[in-house]
């Protein structure tokens, strides 16, 4: 356990080494941030409050999805992907370290630093506009975060599900941008999901996307029912199992693949 | 002169060379086509959810992201390989092997670097150009179609120039990837019309980095429109002007950074 | 005028000094300090058409950053360099037309381009007329025998083909000049004596000036007729090839350990080269005085408590005079 520990430690520092790039990270994550700010701000300034959603809600949501995005932020289909294609994998099969597991923590190094990044543009934004809601109450808060646990495993896990099919497809680059159009339209990112037109929600509903961090961030503004957070919580669940076992088939497939080809 | 049939020749070359991967071609470029549709419909859901937005109605939006992504893929074709690998060739020295030959450096690196991958790009914004203005009901005439033109290459030599400006600083400092991020950050300012924004956001996209060049002012002309804040109207025909003047200081610069690398190596 | 000018060139590079620790972080970022670093150090000399020159130097010599500025990529800091009557970092256009370059780390053939079509694109870049095309291509790939593959596609070269392929292309428009960087390294050996041959060969029918940088002292022996050497920037030796094999490699090396503190030649045609502690290296020439009667001249004069009789060979000489232990 104290090994994975070190491997995300390690991550973070990596990034950290860097100082340029932290600074240019820095800018335009405000910039990017000011950019969905001003959007919010010219659309409300017609409008108090859209589907019960004001615009205090609606700059706390953007601030909060930027957070989780870097938590949920991944490069392991393209790290597996150069992995497999330089045959380091075959490494990967021999060591006692569980590669899915190293990825995760790598993941969660890089994810931390993230946050750090992420802070200071938020801070901007608070400074500059002071706006930001707490969490509806208590109860809420704890269970935004649950649920912000459970989706960044879940997002993770979405990812490395992906990742593995590299061992066929030998690219990752097409499955992102695969990947990159779902996430676009199905995570509640750019547009909260509560905007959608009932068509797309209902299409919404049934993938995985919006469990890895709109409901989450649903739950902490409060917009959704009590009584639905368990069922929020359970689909998140269920989305893990089925994720989890989807990725020991696929892995088991792909060590058969590897020795048959020899790497 | 003689030379523009050189780089032709490579332009030729690299077709050749995408043929040969004609299928990780198509399937990337389906896959760009599906990222960039659903960045379409979530600014479709967007506008019509809040009915306009600074007066701009869904069409009208698309329009404006459609005009952004053609420029950008036109100025990618060549440049992508370009700018992306400055870095890396100076580190190995193969920028010797460029250096060397009896061509314009520049150039050849744009030509030898030619990509035919944003075909994907070109073909949905051109799609998507076609299909709003024709539910939009604006006709085209020849001369609309020659601005049309002009507006886009104008637009491609801005998003050049920026993109070949923020790589430049590769001549001097050896970890500078960074910076070519920089205008990029600004770049999601102009999906919607700018003057939805602060004053200080429209003075930032208009003469710092120029991006409401690129669609939002050329748009005023095709739709008609006279949303210009507090700026000119003859705004609305500077795109190619805006796009020559800041590619020449790009190209400029550039050649500064050679000189750079003539003089201490690297 | 000779082919080749190079007058008191001098190369200086500004070195940031590089601090540890925060503080000095931020105060570099304030008031940057150098160190300047003299690359080339008033280096002259001048090559005539023709000749094929070994430009030999330790790494760090400044050996590169000399061929970099007679091919036009570096401007020089002080001095001058005319190739063929051009400056080369004044009219780089010019002057890279009529010149050739051959990295040998690094391909400058099109990956997915078979030769063939490789070939034809230089002819367009070197503006090379279709009779002298057909010849030179007809001549190179004989010579090189690149038939069998002028049809595949470079990524499924070997290293030697490939090879072959970029210094045929770097000779395809007759260039006065060519400047050949380790243009064997990772050959095998056939290869490398393939190579070496065809250079001599196209030299030859040609007259071109050739300059080669390299480690391999084998190529500079199968090819050059000259040799510069140079070390820490400065022009250590500028002469022939031949010539410096007799003088400091040449011939026979008596080495022997002396019990005197103090030795002098006995003979003019015994050269003492090097000494260290008590051992000393006597270079003679056979021709000029046989092995025997060296040796009895010595050991009538001094006792001798080892010794033995060797072929003195480049390379060794080479590495000394870096090393400083012998004197040029």
């Amino acid at each position: 356990m104290g090994m994975y520990y070190l491997f995300a430690k390690n991550a973070f520092r990596e990034n950290y080494i860097y100082r340029a790039n932290t600074l240019i990270y820095l800018f335009t994550g405000t910039l990017s941030l000011l950019i969905q700010f001003n959007i919010w701000q010219a659309v409300y300034s017609t409008q108090d409050a859209v589907e019960s959603v004001n615009l205090s809600e609606m700059l706390t949501y953007v601030v909060l999805m930027a957070f989780i995005s870097r938590l949920t932020e991944s490069s392991i289909g393209f790290k597996l992907g150069d992995k497999i294609r330089t045959g380091e994998i075959a490494g990967d099969f021999v060591r006692p370290i569980n590669l899915k597991w190293y990825l995760f923590a790598d993941q969660i190094g890089n994810s931390l630093y993230g946050i750090f990044l992420a802070l200071i543009p938020a801070g901007a934004m608070l400074a500059l506009y002071r706006t930001f809601l707490p969490p509806v109450d208590l109860f809420h808060g704890c269970m935004f975060g649950l649920s912000l646990a459970l989706g960044i495993l879940l997002g993770y896990l979405l990812n490395y599900f992906l990742g593995l099919f590299v061992f066929w497809i030998k690219n990752y680059g097409y499955i992102s941008w695969f990947l990159g159009a779902f996430t676009t339209l199905f995570s509640g990112g750019a547009v909260p999901l509560w905007f959608y037109p009932p068509a797309l929600r209902a299409v919404a509903n049934i993938l995985p996307f919006r469990f890895i961090s709109f409901e989450a961030v649903s739950i902490y503004l409060g917009k959704t029912p009590v009584s639905d957070i368990y069922i929020v919580i359970a689909g998140q669940l269920i989305w893990i199992a089925v994720f989890f076992v989807a990725c020991r088939l696929v892995w088991n497939r792909a060590q058969k693949v590897v020795t048959v080809q020899g790497g | 002169m003689y030379y523009l049939g050189l780089y032709w020749e490579f332009i030729k070359i690299r077709f050749k060379t995408m043929v040969e991967y004609r299928t990780e071609t198509l399937v990337m470029g389906i896959g760009e086509i599906l990222g960039y549709l659903a960045k379409f419909i979530v600014i479709a859901i967007m506008v019509s959810k809040f009915q306009t937005m600074g007066g701009w109605n869904a069409y009208e939006i698309i329009l404006l992201y459609a005009f952004n992504l053609l420029s950008y893929a036109v100025s990618n074709m060549f440049l992508y390989r370009t700018c992306n690998n400055l870095a890396g060739q100076i580190r190995t020295g193969e920028l010797d092997s460029v250096i060397t030959k009896p061509t314009n450096p520049f150039l050849y690196l744009c030509s030898s670097g030619f990509m035919y991958g944003y075909w994907a790009h070109i073909s949905l914004s051109l799609f998507l150009i076609c299909f709003c203005f024709i539910k939009l009901g604006i006709v085209f005439t020849a001369s609309k179609i020659v601005l049309l033109i002009f507006v886009i290459l104008g637009g491609a030599l801005i998003q050049g120039a920026l993109n070949l400006i923020t790589t430049v600083p590769a001549f001097w400092l050896v970890k500078s990837h960074a910076i070519r991020k920089i205008p990029w950050a600004a770049y999601d300012f102009i999906k919607y019309p700018i003057t939805i924004y602060h004053k200080a956001v429209q003075f930032l996209l208009i003469f710092v980095v120029p991006y409401a060049f690129i669609s939002f002012f050329p748009l005023q002309y095709f739709l008609g429109k006279n949303d210009f804040s507090f700026f000119h109207p003859a705004f609305q025909f500077l795109t190619p002007v805006v796009g020559i003047v800041l590619f020449f200081l790009a190209y400029r610069f550039w050649l500064c950074g050679l000189k750079h690398y003539n003089s201490s190596g690297s | 005028m000779s082919f080749i000018e190079v007058e008191h060139l001098s190369k200086e590079f500004k070195i940031t000094k590089r601090e540890k620790g925060a503080l000095n972080a931020i105060k570099s970022m304030i008031h940057r300090e150098y160190t300047i670093k003299k690359a080339v150090d008033d280096i002259s000399f001048s090559v005539e058409q023709g000749e094929l020159v070994g430009y030999v130097g330790p790494n760090g010599a400044g050996k590169s950053t000399t061929i970099k500025m007679l091919s036009g990529i570096l401007t020089p800091t002080s001095g001058k360099v005319t190739v063929g009557g051009i400056v080369p970092y004044e009219n780089r256009k010019e002057n890279n037309m009529r010149m050739g370059v051959v990295f040998g780390q690094r391909s400058q053939l099109y990956w997915d381009l078979p030769m063939g079509e490789t070939f034809e694109l230089y002819k367009r870049m070197y503006k090379i007329d279709e009779e002298k095309f057909r010849r030179n291509v007809e001549f190179y790939t004989e010579l090189l025998d690149m038939k069998p593959f002028l049809n595949t596609p470079v990524r499924q070269l070997s290293l030697g083909q490939k090879m072959r392929g970029n210094i045929a292309i770097a000779l395809l428009h007759d260039p006065p000049i060519v400047y050949l960087d380790e243009p064997t390294i990772g050959l095998d050996v056939l290869a490398k004596s393939r190579i070496r041959t065809f250079i001599k060969e196209v030299n030859r029918e040609k007259n071109i000036t050739l300059i080669l940088t390299t480690h391999d002292m084998d190529d500079i022996e199968a090819i050059c007729n000259r040799l510069i050497l140079i070390d820490n920037g400065k022009k250590l030796y500028d002469g022939g090839l031949e010539e410096f094999r007799n003088t400091y490699a040449g011939g026979n090396l008596l080495v022997a350990d002396f019990d005197a503190d103090e030795v002098v030649m006995p003979d003019p045609r015994l050269k003492l080269i090097k000494e260290e502690g008590p051992r000393r290296w006597i270079s003679f020439r056979k021709d000029e005085i046989a092995p025997m009667e060296a040796l009895n001249l010595i050991t009538a004069r001094y006792q001798l408590s080892d010794f033995s009789m060797q072929e003195a060979d480049i390379v060794e000489t080479i590495k000394n005079i870096y090393e400083k232990k012998l004197h040029v």
